[in-house]
């Protein structure tokens, strides 16, 4: 990485460029971006334009279509990665798996199927530049609120009725998984494989232990979760602060 | 091949049985032949004995005949003579002029064995003499076999064996021949085997049945074209519909974006964000349904390359399940997930991916076509060799005809609704498995029965 945004205090900092042959579609995710609170998006409709912008503009992430005038979006990613090793998300209008399969494969981050929604491609880019830049970026958010109980990331710790326990490694891993998905349903295959890193189920009755104990920390009545939800049959939900 | 085994079988059995046939006919041809020609022997014998009891010489050496044995002599014979001991012609009956009066013993042993001047002659001793009576040349065959007693005796004995040495050889040569039958028959009986499985048949068309190899030939020619003619055809449609659900996707992404975004502006009044969202649900819609004719089409001209792989059913319809209610607005659908323990470690084969669109199908229709309020049940279930998927809800269930059309399997005509629910039975079928749709009172009740192996696609014969 030869140039970089050495002071990126949010990923809203991060450049974004959009290269794809459709300018309205262009315009579009340009203006959605901005909407989202990313501050510098640029957009290009070719190859060569993408290739010129990737050294001149040296974004932080690339939005690339598969489908261009001048080549493959493949191809180009090979090129652009060749330079600089950023993020790169596909956008295509081509959903067959293979495609999907060969892009990923390729080694691209994300491969978002057209047509999409705006808060779908917003949190898809997110993710991957939060996951690409996480040391970097000094992000406000290093703690989650939970209406009084306050969990700091940073330190690992909880923080309810004035009184600070720790987290361990497992209830730590649990609630970062359940907080990155705040408000949607996170499946007991997901939680075993964020914790244990292991696909295989199994672990059903020792995640039940380890949520029992991270309720004990987080909730006022353990009993009658307000916070952390039991799905039935499906996993858990993290409540969002306005569901209260 | 076992067929073939079958026609070499009765092809032999077919041939001794014709042997065996024709022998016995021959046989009894032959007894009434000879039983019927021995009625003649005797008349004929009493004809010559009744008219030499009829001829008597008198004491002065000539002869007279009765008018009883004159009348046999007239009827059956040209003419007659009588010699005395000495070979003297002692009586005459039309006897010709040009034979001689008088015979020395060895004329009598040559006449009385072959003929007296070409005229078949039989002959009678008795008291009175030799009497001989002639009948038309050429009217009768004479021969006379001489064989040693003691051969004839061998041949009898030997009889049996014969017979036996020809019923070997004989059945030998029906299972040679009908062995040369099912060495040129069994190339044939591959190509036809080929020819059902869809493969090139080219047979080599020489041989007994060349014109049968040659037919065959010809028919794996005319079907190989028409399958190609009709492959290209399924093939152009999938990839028009392809190309369309490609083309379509930029300007929906136009739509559905330029309406989330007008949706999600608060300084637009509330109707007419309402307005946007209907416009970005629809949208969705669309491309929802645009996704599933691709998919439809590419299942229904087996142009979707299925990867089949071991997964667990358990967790992929937790996923499912979890993003269906992720993605639910509003927290009025319950879902009660059934999945009993034992299943959680189970492990299949399949395309994980296909299924889980199915179940999403699924899933969608029950929150789709029902109120807000709609109770789902998912469940799953294993067995030896199947797993199933039951998701049932509590909602309007399914118009009667699209109801018979999925409980029917009609493929033939593309749905002109319910193209979810189809993907879900081809899904489905291309796992082997089979659906059941089924309204309750009330809802709709969809049972997915998968096989726990996948069977392969190659010809089964």
């Amino acid at each position: 990485m030869i140039s970089m945004v050495i002071t990126m205090e949010t990923l809203y900092d991060c450049k974004i460029l959009v290269v794809d042959d459709e300018t309205a579609l262009c315009d579009m995710i340009a203006e959605m971006l901005t909407q989202a609170g990313f501050r510098t998006v640029r957009t290009v409709q070719s190859c060569a334009a993408a290739r010129e912008q990737f050294t001149a503009f040296a974004p932080d992430a690339v939005l690339l279509d598969v489908m261009l005038p001048d080549g493959d979006g493949f191809s180009l990613m090979r090129t652009l990665r060749h330079e600089r090793d950023v993020p790169i998300l596909f956008l295509s209008a081509r959903d067959a798996d293979e495609d999907r399969l060969h892009g990923l494969g390729l080694g691209a981050d994300d491969y978002i199927v057209k047509p999409f929604l705006p808060q779908e491609l917003v949190l898809r880019l997110q993710a991957v530049l939060r996951r690409a830049y996480a040391t970097r970026l000094q992000e406000n958010s290093n703690v989650l609120r939970m209406g009084e109980t306050v969990v700091d990331w940073g330190s690992g710790t909880v923080t309810r009725d004035g009184q600070t326990v720790s987290l361990t490694a497992k209830e730590y891993a649990l609630l970062r998984k359940l907080a990155a998905n705040r408000g949607n349903i996170v499946t007991i295959d997901a939680l075993c494989n964020a914790v244990w890193e292991d696909g295989s189920f199994g672990y059903e009755n020792t995640l039940m232990v380890h949520i029992r104990r991270l309720r004990e920390k987080i909730e006022d009545t353990p009993s009658v979760p307000r916070w952390l939800l039991t799905v039935r049959g499906l996993g858990y939900r993290l409540a969002k602060e306005e569901a209260r | 091949m076992k067929g073939l085994g079958r026609i070499l079988f009765y092809f032999t059995a077919a041939a001794i049985g014709v042997g065996i046939f024709l022998l016995l006919l021959n046989l009894f041809v032959l007894i009434y032949f000879i039983l019927s020609s021995a009625e003649i022997q005797p008349t004929s014998t009493n004809y010559i004995e009744q008219i030499a009891s009829g001829i008597a010489r008198q004491p002065d050496g000539s002869c007279s005949i009765s008018a009883e044995a004159q009348t046999l002599l007239d009827e059956n014979f040209v003419w007659a003579m009588l010699l005395d001991d000495a070979g003297t012609v002692v009586w005459q009956d039309r006897m010709p002029e040009t034979l001689p009066r008088a015979y020395s013993a060895g004329d009598v042993s040559s006449f009385s064995r072959w003929y007296l001047e070409d005229y078949p002659v039989h002959t009678w001793s008795d008291a009175d003499g030799l009497l001989v009576l002639a009948s038309t040349p050429g009217s009768e065959w004479k021969y006379n076999i001489v064989m040693p007693t003691a051969q004839l005796e061998l041949l009898f004995r030997l009889m049996p064996l014969v017979l036996t040495i020809n019923l070997i050889a004989a059945l030998l040569l029906a299972l040679f021949l009908g062995w040369r039958m099912y060495r040129s028959a069994s190339p044939i009986a591959s190509g036809i085997a080929a020819l059902a499985c869809g493969e090139a048949v080219k047979l080599s068309e020489k041989g007994v049945l060349s014109q049968l190899a040659a037919g065959l030939n010809r028919t794996s020619y005319h079907l190989l074209r028409q399958q190609a003619l009709l492959n290209r055809r399924d093939r152009t449609r999938t990839e028009w519909i392809a190309g369309i659900s490609h083309d379509i996707r930029t300007p929906l992404s136009l739509v559905q974006g330029n309406a989330a975004q007008l949706e999600s502006d608060t300084r637009l009044p509330e109707e007419v964000r309402q307005r946007a969202e209907r416009i970005r649900l629809q949208s969705q819609r669309i491309s929802r349904l645009i996704s599933d004719l691709n998919l439809t089409s590419k299942l229904a001209y087996a142009m979707q390359p299925l990867r089949f792989q071991p997964f667990s059913p358990a967790k992929m319809l937790r996923d499912a399940a979890a993003e269906w209610l992720n993605g639910l607005d509003d927290a009025q659908v319950s879902l009660a997930v059934d999945i009993p323990p034992a299943c959680n470690a189970l492990v299949v084969q399949g395309d994980e991916h296909l299924l889980r669109r199915a179940v999403e199908n699924l899933l969608r229709n029950c929150s789709t076509h029902n109120s807000a309020a709609v109770q789902v049940h998912l469940c799953l279930t294993a067995e030896q060799t199947v797993w199933r998927i039951v998701v049932a809800d509590n909602g309007t269930g399914l118009p009667p005809d699209v109801l018979a059309r999925l409980q029917h399997g009609n493929r033939e005509t593309l749905p002109t609704h319910g193209l979810g629910l189809t993907l879900v039975q081809q899904i489905v079928q291309a796992h082997g498995g089979s659906t059941l749709f089924s309204n309750t009172t009330p809802g709709l009740q969809v049972t997915l029965f998968l096989p726990m192996q996948p069977p392969n696609t190659t010809c089964a014969l």
